[in-house]
C-alpha cells in the first residue's frame, strides 16, 4: 500500500500578510477597469504559481492549483458548458460560501474545455504531482436550476447523460494533456443518496474507455455511511471521503478495494489534530482496508480556513503520511 | 396590525417598508478604516466619520419615505466578527472568502464566551434620537455567530449556540432597557442545515422569552423548503425573507402551508447590479399578497445592500417605497 499526501482541492487565495492580498486588489481594479483583463491574468497565474509553491512546500504529494481561478466551484463549470447560464447566489451546502446557481436553458453541449487549459499551466509548475479537480456532472445538475420540463418529461437524466459525454471528452483532452490524477467531486450525492444508481450508470458512461489514470470522487458535506457499501461498484478508482460528516464510517472501509482518500484533517475547523491521536485512527483504517494507495487529505478543499491554518493542516497531512508511510522528512 | 405592535405603541402603515440592515460604507468611510487598519488615524477619528456617515443614512432613510429605519452598520466589518470582537472569548481569526472577491474575518472560538457590556445600544440610541420613526435594534443570532466562527474550545455546535443565546440575551435586554421595540435577530445560516432547526428554535426561545419587544429574524439564501413550515416556531413576530434572488419560489410553499406569522419580504435582490425598477417590484408585492394578508407583510430587499454602490441601493430603496406608496 502507497501512502501520499494530497491537497484536496481548493486553497486560500489570499492570506492576511500584505503580500497575500495582491488577488483581492488586483479584482478590485478590475472592476474599476483600472488594470487590463491581461493584466488581471498575469496576477492570477503568478498567485497561482504561488500557492502551486506553497503546497509543495509543506511537504503535499499531489498538488492543485487551488481553484484560484474560479468565482466559484459550480458557476466556473457551468459557464463552459454551452446551455447554461448563471443566475443569483446559493449557499454552498452549510457553509458561509456562496455560488452563482447555473441556469440550464437547454440541452447541455460542448463548447470549450473545462479546466485544461488550468491543468497546463499547473503541470508546467509541478510535473506530475499536479492533481485535477472538477465538480462532477451529478453535483453540478443538482446544484443547477433545471429546465421546467426536467421534472415532468424525464430530461433531467438526458442532460445528465449529455453532460457525462462532455466530461468524458474533458477527461480525454486532460489524459492527452498528461493528467495523471483528476478529482471529481460529487458531494450533491450525499444531499440524494437515492439518486446513486442514477450517478453510477453516469460514471459507467464517463469512465467506460478510460484514459486517466487514475480517478478519485470526493464526497464531502454529508453522511457517506449510508452509501459506503454501493461505492464499491462505482468505476472510479477510488474515492475521497469527509470524516467529519460520517461518524462510524471507519468501521465500514473493511477491506474496501479502491483507492481512499483519507479526509481526517478537518477542512473547516482551525483547531489543529493532534498528529499522534489523527496517525492512530489512519492506521486503524489503513490495516483493515485493500487499497493500492491512500491519501491523506483534508474533509474538503482548504479555501474555508484562513490561509496560515490551511497551511498548518497541509503540513499535517504530510507529516502523517510519513509517520504512516514510514519516510523522513 | 400585529397586536404586539399595538400593544408597544408601535404606529405603521400598511405595508411597512424597511431595510434588513447594512448599507454601502461611502468612500471617505472605507479609505477610514483601512488607514485605521494602518494606524494612520485615531480610533476618535473613525468614530467621528462613522457617526457622519450613520447620519447621513439616517437623513436618506427619512427623507425616502422608509418607515422602520436600521443604523446601516458604518461602525460594523462583518455581521459575526463585529459581534465577536465584543464578546469575550473570541479571537480575530483569518480572512475567508465568502463570494466572488468578497472576503471577512472568520472568528475564532478560543475561550468560554461572555457578554461584559452593551455591544449595540449606544448606536442604537444615538440613531433613535435623530428621527420619530422606529429604529431596529440589529443582532446577530447565537447560531450564526456560531456557525460563521471556528470553534477551538466548546464540545459541540449546541452547547456553542446555546452559551452564546445567553450573552445575545444579554444584549436584547439591554437594548430593550434603553427604549428600543423592535429587534432583528438574524440568523442566515439557519437554512442550511434543517436537522440543526431544533437548536434555532431553542436558542431564540432562550432570547426572547418573556422579552417586551417585536422581533424579526433575518434568514437568506438557504433551501427553505427543508425547514418550512417547522421555522415558524421559531420564537419571533416576523420572519424577515429573501424572496427576489430565488424568484419568490417560497411562495409554493406558503400555498401548502399558510405563513402565519408577519414577513419581510424581499422585493429586489441585494447582490445584483441591476435596479429593479417600479413595475416588478410591485408585481412582486402583489404576489405576495396572494399568499400573504395585507396586515402580515412587510416589504425590504432580500439581504443587506452593503455590497451594492450607495447610487444602486439608494435607487433600488426608492423604487420600493414608490411601488409600495402606489400599492397602499
Amino acid at each position: 500500500m502507497k501512502i501520499l499526501s494530497k491537497n484536496h482541492s481548493s486553497y486560500p487565495r489570499i492570506g492576511d500578510k500584505p503580500g497575500q492580498q495582491k488577488l483581492r486588489r488586483a479584482y478590485n481594479q478590475y472592476d474599476k477597469k483600472r488594470i487590463s483583463l491581461e493584466k488581471l491574468n498575469d496576477i492570477l497565474d503568478s498567485t497561482v504559481s504561488e500557492i502551486i509553491d506553497e503546497q509543495l512546500s509543506c511537504g503535499c504529494d499531489f498538488i492543485t492549483d487551488g481553484m484560484i481561478r474560479s468565482y466559484d466551484p459550480v458557476s466556473h463549470v457551468a459557464s463552459k458548458i454551452k446551455g447554461f447560464g448563471i443566475d443569483g447566489l446559493l449557499r454552498f451546502f452549510d457553509t458561509n460560501f456562496y455560488f452563482r446557481q447555473p441556469v440550464l436553458k437547454s440541452s447541455p453541449r460542448y463548447y470549450r474545455p473545462l479546466v485544461v487549459d488550468e491543468f497546463e499551466f499547473t503541470k508546467a509548475r509541478a510535473g506530475d504531482m499536479a492533481s485535477v479537480v472538477l465538480m462532477g456532472p451529478f453535483s453540478l445538475l443538482r446544484m443547477s436550476i433545471l429546465r421546467p420540463d426536467a421534472i415532468s418529461n424525464g430530461t433531467f437524466q438526458e442532460d445528465l447523460y449529455m453532460l457525462a459525454e462532455i466530461y468524458t471528452h474533458e477527461l480525454e483532452e486532460l489524459n492527452i494533456k498528461g493528467a495523471k490524477l483528476v478529482q471529481l467531486e460529487e458531494p450533491a450525492i450525499l444531499q440524494h443518496p437515492d439518486e446513486f444508481d442514477l450517478l453510477k450508470s453516469v460514471y459507467d458512461i464517463m469512465l467506460k474507455d478510460k484514459t486517466i489514470p487514475e480517478t478519485l470522487m470526493a464526497l464531502y458535506f454529508g453522511n457517506v455511511v449510508p452509501l459506503v457499501d454501493k461505492l464499491w461498484e462505482l468505476q472510479v478508482d477510488g474515492v475521497c471521503f469527509d470524516f467529519t460528516y460520517s461518524p462510524g464510517l471507519e468501521s465500514r472501509l473493511n477491506s474496501f478495494p479502491k483507492n481512499v482518500g483519507l479526509g481526517i484533517v478537518d477542512g473547516r475547523n482551525t483547531k489543529l489534530e493532534d498528529i499522534d491521536k489523527v496517525t492512530r485512527f489512519a492506521e486503524k483504517i489503513t490495516s483493515k482496508i485493500s487499497s493500492e494507495k491512500v491519501y491523506i487529505t483534508s474533509s474538503c478543499g482548504l479555501e474555508f480556513l484562513p490561509r496560515n491554518k490551511a497551511c498548518d493542516k497541509l503540513k499535517l497531512c504530510a507529516d502523517i503520511t510519513r509517520a504512516l508511510s514510514g519516510r523522513e522528512k | 396590525m400585529n397586536d404586539k405592535l399595538k400593544k408597544l405603541n408601535i404606529n405603521l402603515p400598511p405595508l411597512p417598508v424597511t431595510s434588513v440592515g447594512s448599507f454601502p460604507k461611502p468612500h471617505y468611510l472605507v479609505r477610514a478604516r483601512s488607514d485605521f487598519g494602518k494606524n494612520k488615524i485615531n480610533k476618535k477619528r473613525l468614530y467621528e466619520l462613522e457617526k457622519k456617515a450613520t447620519d447621513e443614512w439616517l437623513d436618506y432613510q427619512e427623507n425616502a419615505g422608509i418607515d422602520i429605519l436600521v443604523d446601516g452598520e458604518m461602525y460594523r466589518g462583518d455581521m459575526v466578527s463585529f459581534f465577536a470582537e465584543e464578546i469575550t472569548g473570541f479571537n480575530k481569526g483569518g480572512l475567508i472568502r465568502s463570494y466572488g472577491n468578497r472576503y471577512y474575518y472568520k472568528p475564532i472560538i478560543i475561550d468560554r464566551v461572555g457578554w461584559t457590556k452593551p455591544i449595540t445600544v449606544d448606536w442604537w440610541r444615538y440613531c433613535q434620537s435623530k428621527t420619530e420613526k422606529p429604529v431596529k435594534g440589529m443582532l446577530t443570532g447565537p447560531y450564526t455567530i456560531m456557525d460563521w466562527s471556528f470553534n477551538e474550545y466548546y464540545p459541540d455546535r449546541k452547547t456553542t449556540a446555546l452559551t452564546l443565546a445567553g450573552c445575545i440575551r444579554k444584549e436584547v435586554e439591554a437594548l430593550i432597557d434603553a427604549g428600543c421595540k423592535i429587534i432583528q435577530i438574524d440568523e442566515p445560516a439557519l437554512s442550511v442545515r434543517p436537522d440543526e432547526l431544533k437548536i434555532v428554535i431553542e436558542t431564540m426561545h432562550k432570547i426572547t422569552e418573556r422579552q417586551d419587544a417585536y422581533f424579526i429574524t433575518h434568514i437568506c439564501y438557504g433551501d427553505f423548503e427543508k425547514i418550512y413550515p417547522e421555522m415558524l416556531e421559531i420564537s419571533v413576530d416576523n420572519f424577515d425573507l429573501e424572496m427576489s434572488n430565488s424568484n419568490l419560489d417560497m411562495l409554493e410553499l406558503f400555498k401548502k402551508y399558510p405563513f402565519t406569522k408577519d414577513i419581510t419580504f424581499g422585493v429586489v435582490d441585494s447582490h445584483n447590479h441591476l435596479v429593479e425598477d417600479v413595475k416588478l417590484i410591485k408585481k412582486r408585492i402583489k404576489q405576495a399578497l396572494e399568499y400573504i394578508p395585507k396586515e402580515q407583510l412587510w416589504v425590504d430587499p432580500d439581504c443587506g445592500l452593503k455590497t451594492r454602490t450607495i447610487e444602486e441601493a439608494k435607487a433600488k430603496l426608492n423604487n420600493i417605497v414608490t411601488a409600495v406608496k402606489e400599492l397602499r
